[in-house]
């Protein structure tokens, strides 16, 4: 766990949006595909539960969309993390403190506004999210999360993040070849330890 | 009935793969224990997670103890957990070693350096010794190693060349990115020689190896292709069809025990299942790296080695060295260039190969005197992109 994040949010987006160049070349059209092709997928089940539901918004908060930016669900922020935190081979201690964190944040919500996060506006939403970091245990909460954003959106798609390769589009990054399918991801090769 | 071997060696990778397959060749049977799995091109894919962020390679940290010592911000000396830090110096757990994973960068050591003492004197606090062989009695191993692991380069003439029984090296160099061109001519405008890197990384297909594919994505990267010359895909897939040698992966060996003459008669270790074995050889090989072959001998204490094996001297565990060296980086200005340049620039694939060995050594005053430098090297920053979008964090 990494617990560095000393910088604002838009500073962030901006240094991100520098390891490529960004709105230069980024094709906008792929994003507005995908964003009608996601729009036409239900969620699955485990993303209506209240934690999930959160934690979606928390994650747009931090890594918010934009016309022409693909956000956290852009990114399937939220499939990703589900997926790497509830697989059996991870290692359970992040799972634990995102969930425990997503406590901490209503209860903030809660004494700041009477609300759950979720019932919050964009801007409380901002609010809390900078009140969190001022604590260590937040800050490094939050960062954690972040690192699993970035991890969305620059992985292999198979992950279930950076579907048809939109982070990678949006930061010119050029992957390489071959790559994985779904029976040698990491936690499958791991399996092979044992 | 446990078989007798007559060689059975500790660790697959560089160190053990070529003795695995000179022995085998001989005609000895050979048993290779290797502590992590047996992957194969077919495992290997340009998955960042699986190769750099998640331990495929590695074993579980708070299982396999590792404590490093280190002076804290405060400069006091002290030790830290591996399993506490996340900050580990495995290398690869899996049959061929971390030379799966290495950048395939094959220099050869040079004449003086195998004398660095009555070179450059002692140094102080350090007990640095001459080798006790000279490059000329390794010279035909090094040219026997660029044929076996299959090193692709292009010799040039250069005042710091080591001397060659071979003109060139086996394989022609591999695909050149555009910027190796700009370099050479910078370096020809500084009166510097511009070096082509040697790689053990194949430019062609040979056996049942194929050529690089130039993904772009090689270190910390097993190779899909088998045209990176690690020791499982050059060396031990070619001792295991001699029919003389076995592997045994999952096989993590915890003890030498000796007899009461000193002898080693049988390694012992955990199986897949995790149940206890032993083997019985004539001869064993320890080629676990540095620091697990240290512990391994350390731990392998008996009647005649009451401070483990090998350990008479009591140096067995210390002088411990990894390759030092520094960094420096530049960028490229895209807007700076014309189009087709900056489209150049921005290619990912072949590679750029080029090193500078003008400060191999070093006769400076200021430095009291000639010194050891080193080699050059200049590469494209590692493509990794989610270590480098970490950094925005």
């Amino acid at each position: 766990m990494t617990s560095r994040m000393n910088i604002s949010r838009r500073e962030f987006m901006t240094r991100l949006g520098l390891l490529g160049s960004m709105a230069m070349s980024f094709p906008s059209a792929a994003l507005a595909e995908l964003r009608q092709s996601n729009a036409n997928h239900s969620l699955p089940e485990w993303a209506e539960e209240p934690v999930w539901k959160t934690i979606a918004e928390v994650q747009e908060t931090l890594f918010p969309a934009g016309e022409n930016i693909p956000g956290a669900a852009d990114i399937g922020a939220a499939v990703y993390l589900y997926r790497a935190i509830e697989n059996p081979n991870a290692d359970g201690e992040d799972r634990d403190y995102i969930f425990r964190g997503i406590g901490w944040l209503d209860e903030l919500a809660q004494q700041r506004y009477s609300k759950n996060y979720i019932q919050l506006s964009g801007n409380q939403k901002e609010k809390i999210i900078a009140e969190t970091v001022q604590t260590t245990a937040g800050r490094k909460w939050v960062s954690l999360l972040l690192t699993y954003l970035l991890e969305a959106l620059l992985c292999e798609p198979v992950y279930g993040g950076n579907p048809d390769g939109i982070g990678w589009k949006w930061l010119e990054h050029q992957p390489g070849y071959p790559t994985p399918s779904a029976d040698k991801t990491w936690d499958q090769l791991q399996q092979r330890r044992s | 009935m446990n078989r007798q071997y007559d060689v059975c060696i500790i660790g697959s990778g560089a160190g053990g793969g070529p003795v695995a397959l000179t022995l085998a060749r001989a005609g000895y049977s050979v048993l290779l224990l290797e502590k992590g799995p047996w992957l194969t091109e077919k495992d290997f894919y340009k998955d960042e997670l699986a190769c750099c962020r998640r331990s495929v390679y590695t074993p579980k940290l708070s299982e396999e103890q590792h404590v490093i010592e280190d002076t804290d911000s405060d400069g006091n000396w002290i030790g830290e957990p591996t399993s506490e830090s996340g900050w580990d110096f495995w290398n690869g757990n899996l049959v061929g070693g971390s030379s799966n994973l290495m950048s395939g960068f094959f220099y050869r050591l040079k004449p003086e350096d195998f004398r660095l003492l009555s070179e450059f004197g002692p140094i102080q606090g350090a007990n640095i010794v001459d080798w006790p062989i000279s490059y000329e009695d390794l010279e035909p191993y090094y040219t026997l190693v660029e044929t076996e692991v299959g090193i692709s380069g292009r010799f040039t003439a250069h005042p710091r060349a080591e001397p060659r029984s071979s003109k060139d090296f086996p394989y022609p160099a591999t695909l050149e990115h555009p910027v190796s061109e700009k370099f050479d001519h910078a370096c020809q405008s500084l009166g510097l020689y511009s070096l082509p890197t040697p790689r053990a990384i194949l430019s062609r297909p040979e056996g049942s190896r194929r050529s690089c594919e130039y993904s772009g994505y090689c270190g910390s990267y097993g190779c899909s292709s088998g045209a990176k010359g690690s020791s499982r895909a050059a060396l031990l897939d070619q001792a295991v069809a001699t029919g003389n040698c076995e592997i045994k992966p999952l096989s993590k060996v915890y003890k030498l025990t000796s007899d009461k003459d000193g002898k080693v008669v049988s390694a012992n270790y955990y199986d897949a299942r995790g149940q206890n074995r032993s083997i019985h050889a004539k001869i064993f090989v320890v080629a676990c790296q540095a620091i697990e072959t240290s512990r391994l001998l350390l731990s392998s204490s008996g009647p005649k080695h009451p401070n483990g094996l090998a350990n008479n001297s009591g140096q067995v565990g210390k002088n411990l060295l990894f390759s030092a060296g520094g960094a420096g980086s530049g960028d490229f200005n895209y807007s700076k260039m014309d189009s087709r340049d900056s489209v150049a620039m921005k290619r990912r694939g072949p590679f750029v190969n080029r090193g500078l060995q003008d400060w191999y050594f070093i006769d400076d005053p200021k430095l009291g005197g000639r010194v050891k430098g080193g080699t050059v090297d200049f590469l494209l920053r590692h493509p990794n992109a989610m270590s480098k979008a970490m950094n925005a964090k």
